[in-house]
């Protein structure tokens, strides 16, 4: 009966070890993957984001605003690392460290029209094709107002 | 000589009063719910309350009535000197453990037909009732597999009641103990290491496997959850049907394989 | 120049069609602001633009096909524009909309486009008896059947759309109704965000990812909507996240995974609708206090109602599952029905426990809870459950093969089993 114990334990260990340190991000899965926050299943890609925990979980977002609104209720303490689509190369990017950019007039799955970029120039470029917007960075995010504006 | 064997193991097994009683118990309680839900319900496709139960009462009871029969059926034969005095005829502990078996499944197959039998015939009479082929095939499959398991344990136990409290055991096992368990557990543990141990518990729990069977054939698999996408996704594919044989024909052979060398073990000791 | 081009195109598609020589944008720009343009049958290439007060009619067989990734037709800055008896094709979008007040689509039929009709900054838009459907594949990669964004006024009714991604989307509209509309294999039936003032009555929703998604919208009406197998992943009937003020009623919702989830919401009525075969038929997490469901029907759920500890109040319900009595013959029962289940409770937070869904250990599970919990009485739990009123009688025909067959295997085994008895 111990020597079960042990291999039950052992198992979880391994099992836990499992996705432990690195935090890679995951393919998006379109059959099955949806927002933890709104439930909306992900079809534009180049918007989605997701979370990393340290327990090996992930939680998968359609826009950076419900990402955001996930960190507001849950804290930062269990995220290993967060990423979003960086919106231009559909590449994945660390949430921390990405450049923002907001406009009424960006269209994003839910339509808090804030987008990501790796760099202050991709933003730009972004820019000069879509209209100007105000420039955000991850701590602006925080307090930022989520929903539609008029 | 081999089909005088099983000819006289099932006529026993058909003969005990305990079975006599199972056929009646078990027609009676599968034809009372699958009739009366049939007849409280509305006609749907897919997984409903009224398939949850069948396939239910199905996992419930049939491994319940194999296993206490059949391993006290193998004890008794032990215990009761039967199976020394075979060892005097010319024949093998693999003839022995295959007459055994082959007797056991003609047996559990007629007490299921005639629960089957009744529920047609009752359905009919009440306005058709669904049985759908991937149930018989599931029952089969139950069949086939928990005698070849009560096999085994009746080996073990060697006395009929020492059977009797272990294939309980078991039979807690492997329809409640370890569904708590993983439960329990995953109170505690992230989502993705329950979702792999329900994995790794649906190969060791034939039970579950059963039922995971009935999930993947009758292409419901979404009923799972997203998170067993992956693995539904396999089992789903050829190479998927394949394997499913493949872990059942283990589940068969296994128990047997076990069960022959603890006979033979036995009869080498007295 | 567009006459080679015509001539080329003509051979190019000579096999199948014929096209003719109407100039069908020279019509349209010589047409006088309240004229009618009829455009004979044919089909028509191009990327076609209405800026006037016009209607556009036409009839058996008139066909415009869009050129590379342009809309077939354009309405732009405009009012009272009527589009009528048109067949669209083509790749992208088959009519795009902008800034038009007074807009009627009717009879149109859609094939194997992108996006069928696309409406913004609009009002006064009639969308009716208008046909769309999407091509094969998954739907993350099409686009809608009609989307409506920032527009007033709408009504749109008696459309049939199929294999698109939503039906209908509806974003940022105020005063829309929905209506006798059937949307199947796509993804959300219809699509509400960022809408007031809305209105979804008699549609019908089969087998999409989700019938009715609604989103941070403020102000909606459901009503007699039929909405039925929605059983594949994170499938719902009705999914409401960040709602204010709902009332839903009369709703048929069967064989669904979930029939209505409530998130975020505050202020749903839940009323006289009929819950029929849902895997779970009410799921609420973060619903405000007065959200209510009274006087539902709940018929062969597996599971009945499923929350978060805030849970939401059941009153007065009929559930084919509860087991109390009426000694007081008010219609009423004694004892209260307790919907509550750890396991229901356990699949909220984490949803992996769906595999264990009616399985024979949570079955067990539940009938204990059942027991224990009535003591509790504390969330989901109907103090007046309603007694059977109705009860469906239907199919008491006799099966005279099924039966035959029965007895016979009956009989037979049975015959078998003494032979082997006796032998």
């Amino acid at each position: 009966m111990k020597k079960w114990m042990m291999i039950v334990m052992l198992s979880c260990g391994v099992l836990i070890g499992c996705g432990e340190r690195t935090y890679e991000p995951r393919e998006i899965v379109s059959e099955t993957d949806v927002c933890k926050i709104c439930n909306m299943s992900i079809v534009h890609n180049e918007y989605a984001g997701q979370i990393a925990l340290k327990n090996g979980d992930y939680e998968i977002f359609d826009d950076i605003g419900c990402l955001m609104e996930y960190i507001e209720a849950n804290g930062e303490d269990e995220i290993g690392a967060a990423y979003i689509k960086d919106a231009a190369k559909n590449e994945w990017i660390d949430v921390f460290n990405a450049s923002y950019v907001y406009s009424k007039d960006y269209w994003t799955p839910m339509n808090y029209g804030v987008v990501a970029f790796d760099s202050k120039k991709a933003v730009q470029d972004w820019m000069t094709k879509e209209g100007e917007g105000q420039l955000l960075a991850y701590k602006d995010l925080h307090d930022f107002k989520w929903g539609i504006h008029e | 000589m081999y089909s005088m064997l099983i000819k006289l193991e099932l006529k026993q097994m058909l003969r005990s009063r305990w079975m006599q009683l199972v056929g009646v118990l078990f027609t009676f309680v599968f034809t009372a719910i699958i009739v009366i839900q049939q007849m409280a319900l509305p006609d749907v496709e897919g997984f409903t309350r009224q398939t949850a139960s069948f396939l239910n009462v199905l996992l419930f009871l049939l491994p319940l009535f194999i296993l206490t029969i059949g391993s006290m059926s193998v004890a008794g034969d032990v215990e009761s000197g039967w199976f020394s005095l075979l060892k005097t005829y010319p024949m093998t502990r693999k003839q022995y453990i295959a007459g055994k078996y082959i007797a056991s499944v003609i047996a559990f197959l007629l007490v299921v037909v005639v629960a089957f039998g009744v529920i047609l015939a009752l359905g009919g009479f009440l306005g058709g009732v669904r049985l759908p082929f991937i149930f018989i095939i599931l029952t089969l499959l139950c069949i086939l597999i928990f005698v070849s398991l009560a096999i085994a344990v009746g080996a073990f136990a060697k006395t009929r009641l020492f059977a009797l409290s272990l294939s309980l055991v078991f039979w807690s096992i492997f329809l409640l103990l370890i569904s708590y368990a993983l439960m329990a557990i995953g109170t505690v543990v992230a989502g993705h290491v329950l979702q792999k141990l329900t994995i790794i518990a649906i190969h060791i729990n034939p039970v579950e496997w059963l039922r995971f069977g009935y999930f993947i054939f009758t292409d419901q698999a979404s009923v799972l959850g997203p998170a067993f996408y992956k693995i539904t996704q396999f089992y789903s594919s050829p190479l998927g049907y394949a394997v499913y044989v493949a872990v059942t024909l283990l589940w068969i052979i296994c128990p047997l394989a076990y069960a022959r060398l603890l006979l033979t073990s036995f009869s080498e000791r007295s | 120049m567009r006459k080679i081009g015509f001539a080329l195109l003509f051979f190019l598609f000579m096999s199948q069609t014929v096209y003719a020589d109407f100039d069908v944008q020279e019509a349209i720009n010589v047409a006088k602001p309240g004229d009618v343009v009829h455009i004979p049958a044919g089909r028509y290439q191009g990327d076609f633009i209405v800026t006037k007060p016009i209607t556009l009619q036409g009839e058996e067989g008139t066909k415009l096909a869009g050129v590379k990734n342009n809309p077939a037709l354009r309405i732009e800055n405009t009012a009272n524009v009527t589009v009528e008896n048109i067949t669209l094709s083509g790749k992208n979008k088959a009519i795009v909309a902008s800034t038009v007040d007074g807009l009627e689509l009717r009879n149109i039929q859609i094939k194997d486009m992108h996006t069928g009709v696309h409406i913004q900054r609009s009002k006064n838009v009639h969308i009716h008896d208008i046909n769309v459907t999407g091509s094969e594949g998954h739907y993350a990669k099409k686009g809608n059947g009609v989307a409506i964004f920032k527009s007033e006024d709408i009504t749109i009714e008696g459309n049939t759309i199929e294999q698109v991604q939503d039906g209908i989307y509806v974003e940022e509209v105020k005063h829309i109704v929905v209506q006798h509309n059937k949307v199947t294999n796509s993804r959300y039936g219809t699509h509400f965000m960022y809408t007031s003032d809305a209105k979804a009555l008699f549609n019908t929703y089969v087998h999409n990812v989700t019938g009715l998604m609604i989103m941070m919208t403020t102000d909606i009406l459901l009503e007699r909507n039929t909405i039925a197998n929605h059983f594949d992943f994170n499938g719902y009937g009705m999914l409401l996240y960040d709602v204010q003020q709902a009332k839903i009623k009369d709703n048929t919702i069967k064989n669904n995974r979930t029939g209505i989830a409530m998130q975020k919401s505050s202020t749903i009525q839940i009323e006289a609708n009929d819950f029929q075969m849902n895997q779970t038929a009410i799921e609420g997490s973060k619903a405000s206090e007065d959200t209510m469901a009274s006087s539902n029907n709940f018929t062969g759920n597996i599971l009945t109602a499923r929350s978060d500890p805030q849970g939401f109040q059941l009153v007065n319900n009929y559930y084919d599952d509860y087991s109390g009595i009426d000694l007081k013959d008010n219609g009423i029962g004694d004892t209260p029905y307790v919907a509550v289940s750890s396991f229901g409770q356990w699949m909220v937070r984490q949803p992996v426990y769906q595999y264990f869904v009616a399985s024979p250990s949570v079955m067990l599970l539940t009938s204990l809870d059942q027991q224990i919990n009535k003591t509790e009485k504390n969330i989901l739990v109907d103090k007046t459950p309603k007694l059977a009123v109705k009860q469906v009688s239907e199919k008491n025909k006799i099966n005279v093969v099924q039966m035959l067959v029965g007895l016979f295997l009956t009989l037979s085994s049975l015959w078998l089993w003494k032979r082997g008895i006796s032998q």
